[in-house]
C-alpha cells in the first residue's frame, strides 16, 4: 500500500483534540482553583463606585475571580468524608467483582463443557439481557424491590392468606413493608445484575479455546477431574478471569447511576460526587481532581492485574503432574 | 452432576430474566398501583405512544446513533489505515492514545469532553452530543478494522496497481472488500455503544436535547411508571427479534460442532 500521510495527519489531529486535550483539561482543572480577589468598594468623588484591591490599585470594574494553581483540591480529597466515600466505592466494587466471579466462572465452565448441545444458543440467552438499556435493567429491579413494589405486595398477599406466616414474620420483627432498596446490598445487587455477563464472556472465550487434548492427556496420566481442572483449566483461564475482573471492576467503581437508582442517594459513591461537582455543586475543579483520582485508581488496578497476568502465564512446557 | 450443572445454568437464567419478565407482565397491568394485578390493558402503550418527550428522545437516540456510527466508522477506518501505514514507533504511540478512552471509565470520558466543549465555548446540545458519541465510538472501530488490515496481503494492493489500478481504485476494489467484515462489525459496535450510552450523553448534552437513556433516568429517579414498563417491553422485543434473527443462521449450522461458537456475533 502506498504510504499516505494525507490520512495520518487528520486522524492524529482528531485524536489529539478529542482524546488528549480533554484529558489535559481534567489535569489542568484538577490542579487549579478559582479564587476571588479580595477588594473593598469605594465611592469616588463623583459618586460612582470603584473597587480598591489589596495592593492599593483602584479599578472601575468589579474584580473577577482568578484561576490559580493550587493543591487544595487534593487536600480536600483526603478529608475523611471523601476518603470514606472512596473506600466505600472500592469495597462495593470488590464485593461485586467477587460475586460476579463466583457466579460467573461456573457458568463459563459449564457452557464450555459437553452438557449443552448448543452452547452458542445458551450463551446468547445469557447475553441477551445485556442488550437492553442498562437503565431499564436497573429500573426493573427497582420496580420489584421498592416499598410498594412487586415483592412487597406478594409478601403482603401471603401474610393475608396465611396468618401463621404473618405471625412468624411479626415475631421476627419484620415490619409491614420490608425495605429492600436504598442500601448497600441493593446497590451491589444492581451491579451484579448489570455486570455478570461481562465476567462470563471473557472467561468462556478463554476456556473454550483450551486444547481438549491437554485435558485428555491429564486424564490419561491419571489426573482426577478435579486435579486436571486445577492444573490445566484453571491456570489457562486466568487471562479470561483477569479480563472479566477488569470489565466488572472498572464500571463498578465509577458508576453513579446504579448507586442513585438502587441506593436512592443514600449510598453515594465516588462517581456520584464527581457527577455532583459537574451538576449541582458546580465545582469543576474539585470534580476534575476526583476524576484524576479515579483514573489513578483504575490504572493502578489494571497495572496490578497485568503483573498477575505475566506471573501466572502458563509455562510453555506443560507440567501436568 | 450433569443435572446439577443444568440446574445451575437455569438458576442464573432465572436471575437474569425474572426482572425483565415481571417488567413485561406489569406493562399490561391495568392498575395504577403496580403491585396489585388489575386486569389486562394496553393503556400504558397508548400513553407511551402519545408521550411527546419519550418519542422525541427516541428520535434523538436513533438519529445520534446512526450519525455517530456512520461518522465514526468513516473516521475509524481512515484512522486504522493511517495507523497501519505508520512506522512502528509512531504507531505504538498513536495506538496507546486511541486506547485511552477504552481504559478510562465513562465518567472520566464524559467529564473530559464536557470540559473540552466548555473551553471551546460551544453551547452543549445536539452537536456536542453527536461529537461526544463519535469521540468514544472511533476507538472501537479502529480496533475492529486494524486486525483485518494486518491479515491483508500487502502484495495485493501492489498487484492491483501493477495491473493499472490507481491507488484509489486499488483501495475500493481490493482493500475495502477484504476489510469489510471489520468495518461492518465496527459500525455495529459503534451503533450499539451509542444507543446504549448514558453516562457520556449525560455530561455532554444540553439545551433540552435528551436521548432515551437520559429520559429514562429522569423518569426512574422520579419513581416507577408503567409507561417505562411498556417502553422496556417494546425495546426488549426488538432486541430479541434482532438478535435471534442475526444468529439464527449460525445457530442452525451450529449443531454439535464447537468451532462455530466463535462465529456467533455477540458484541459485548
Amino acid at each position: 500500500m502506498r504510504k499516505n500521510r494525507a490520512l495520518a495527519v487528520p486522524f492524529a489531529l482528531w485524536a489529539f483534540i478529542f482524546i488528549v486535550v480533554p484529558l489535559l483539561m481534567i489535569g489542568w482543572y484538577g490542579i487549579t482553583v478559582e479564587e476571588s480577589i479580595p477588594y473593598t468598594e469605594v465611592t469616588m468623588e463623583d459618586g460612582s463606585t470603584a473597587f480598591e484591591l489589596e495592593d492599593g490599585t483602584i479599578t472601575l470594574e468589579r474584580p473577577q475571580k482568578q484561576t490559580v494553581v493550587s493543591l487544595s483540591n487534593f487536600k480536600r480529597m483526603i478529608e475523611p468524608t471523601y476518603l470514606k466515600l472512596l473506600l466505600r466505592s472500592l469495597k462495593i466494587a470488590v464485593i461485586t467483582t467477587l460475586i460476579c466471579l463466583v457466579l460467573g466462572y461456573p457458568v463459563a465452565l459449564i457452557l464450555s463443557g459437553r452438557d449443552f448441545k448448543r452452547p452458542a444458543l445458551w450463551l446468547m440467552l445469557l447475553i441477551l439481557p445485556m442488550w437492553m438499556n442498562f437503565l431499564l435493567r436497573t429500573y426493573s429491579w427497582m420496580s420489584i424491590l421498592e416499598n410498594s413494589g412487586i415483592l412487597n405486595s406478594w409478601i403482603t398477599a401471603l401474610r393475608e392468606q396465611f396468618p401463621a406466616f404473618d405471625a412468624w414474620l411479626t415475631n421476627m420483627g419484620v415490619g409491614r413493608k420490608i425495605i429492600f432498596l436504598y442500601n448497600e446490598n441493593a446497590v451491589i445487587l444492581g451491579m451484579v445484575y448489570n455486570y455478570l455477563s461481562f465476567m462470563i464472556m471473557p472467561i468462556y472465550t478463554v476456556i473454550e479455546k483450551i486444547d481438549g487434548s491437554l485435558l485428555e492427556a491429564a486424564a490419561d496420566l491419571g489426573a482426577s477431574p478435579t486435579k486436571s481442572f486445577l492444573r490445566v483449566t484453571l491456570p489457562y483461564s486466568i487471562p479470561g478471569v483477569l479480563e472479566g475482573v477488569t470489565m466488572v471492576f472498572v464500571p463498578a467503581v465509577t458508576t453513579f447511576v446504579i448507586s442513585q437508582l438502587m441506593g436512592g442517594g443514600k449510598v453515594p459513591l465516588i462517581g456520584d460526587i464527581i457527577q455532583n461537582q459537574f451538576g449541582k455543586s458546580s465545582d469543576w475543579h474539585f470534580g476534575s481532581a476526583l476524576s484524576l483520582l479515579v483514573m489513578v485508581v483504575v490504572l493502578a488496578f489494571m497495572g496490578a492485574l497485568n503483573r498477575i497476568d505475566r506471573e501466572e502465564e502458563p509455562q510453555k512446557e506443560v507440567r501436568i503432574l | 452432576m450433569k443435572k446439577l450443572r443444568k440446574v445451575y445454568i437455569g438458576l442464573i437464567l432465572v436471575f437474569l430474566y425474572a426482572p425483565i419478565a415481571l417488567l413485561i407482565l406489569y406493562s399490561f397491568n391495568d392498575s395504577k398501583s403496580r403491585a396489585a394485578w388489575g386486569g389486562f390493558t394496553l393503556r400504558w402503550y397508548q400513553e407511551l405512544l402519545a408521550d411527546e418527550t419519550i418519542l422525541s428522545a427516541l428520535g434523538t437516540t436513533l438519529s445520534i446513533g446512526l450519525l455517530a456510527a456512520v461518522i465514526s466508522t468513516l473516521l475509524g477506518t481512515v484512522g486504522a489505515i493511517a495507523l497501519y501505514q505508520m512506522k512502528r514507533g509512531p504507531r505504538h504511540a498513536m495506538l496507546s492514545v486511541v486506547n485511552l478512552p477504552m481504559l478510562n471509565s465513562e465518567v472520566v470520558t464524559g467529564v473530559s469532553l464536557m470540559l473540552l466543549f466548555a473551553a471551546a465555548g460551544v453551547q452543549t446540545g445536539y452537536m456536542t452530543l453527536l461529537l461526544a458519541h463519535v469521540a468514544f465510538c472511533v476507538p472501537y472501530v479502529v480496533l475492529s478494522v486494524l486486525p483485518r488490515l494486518r491479515q491483508l496481503d500487502p502484495h495485493l494492493a501492489e498487484a492491483a496497481q501493477d495491473l493499472g489500478a490507481t491507488p484509489l481504485q486499488g483501495f475500493w476494489r481490493v482493500i475495502l472488500p477484504d476489510i469489510m467484515p471489520g468495518v461492518f462489525s465496527g459500525f455495529i459496535m459503534a451503533l450499539t455503544m451509542s444507543i446504549d450510552d448514558f453516562v457520556v450523553s449525560f455530561f455532554t448534552t444540553g439545551s433540552g436535547v435528551s436521548n432515551l437513556s437520559i429520559t429514562i433516568y429522569t423518569m426512574a429517579k422520579r419513581g416507577i411508571s408503567p409507561k417505562i414498563n411498556a417502553l422496556s417491553t417494546i425495546i426488549f422485543a426488538c432486541v430479541f427479534i434482532l438478535l435471534i434473527g442475526i444468529n439464527l443462521q449460525d445457530l442452525r449450522k451450529d449443531g454439535r460442532s464447537k468451532k462455530k461458537v466463535e462465529q456467533v456475533r455477540i458484541p459485548y
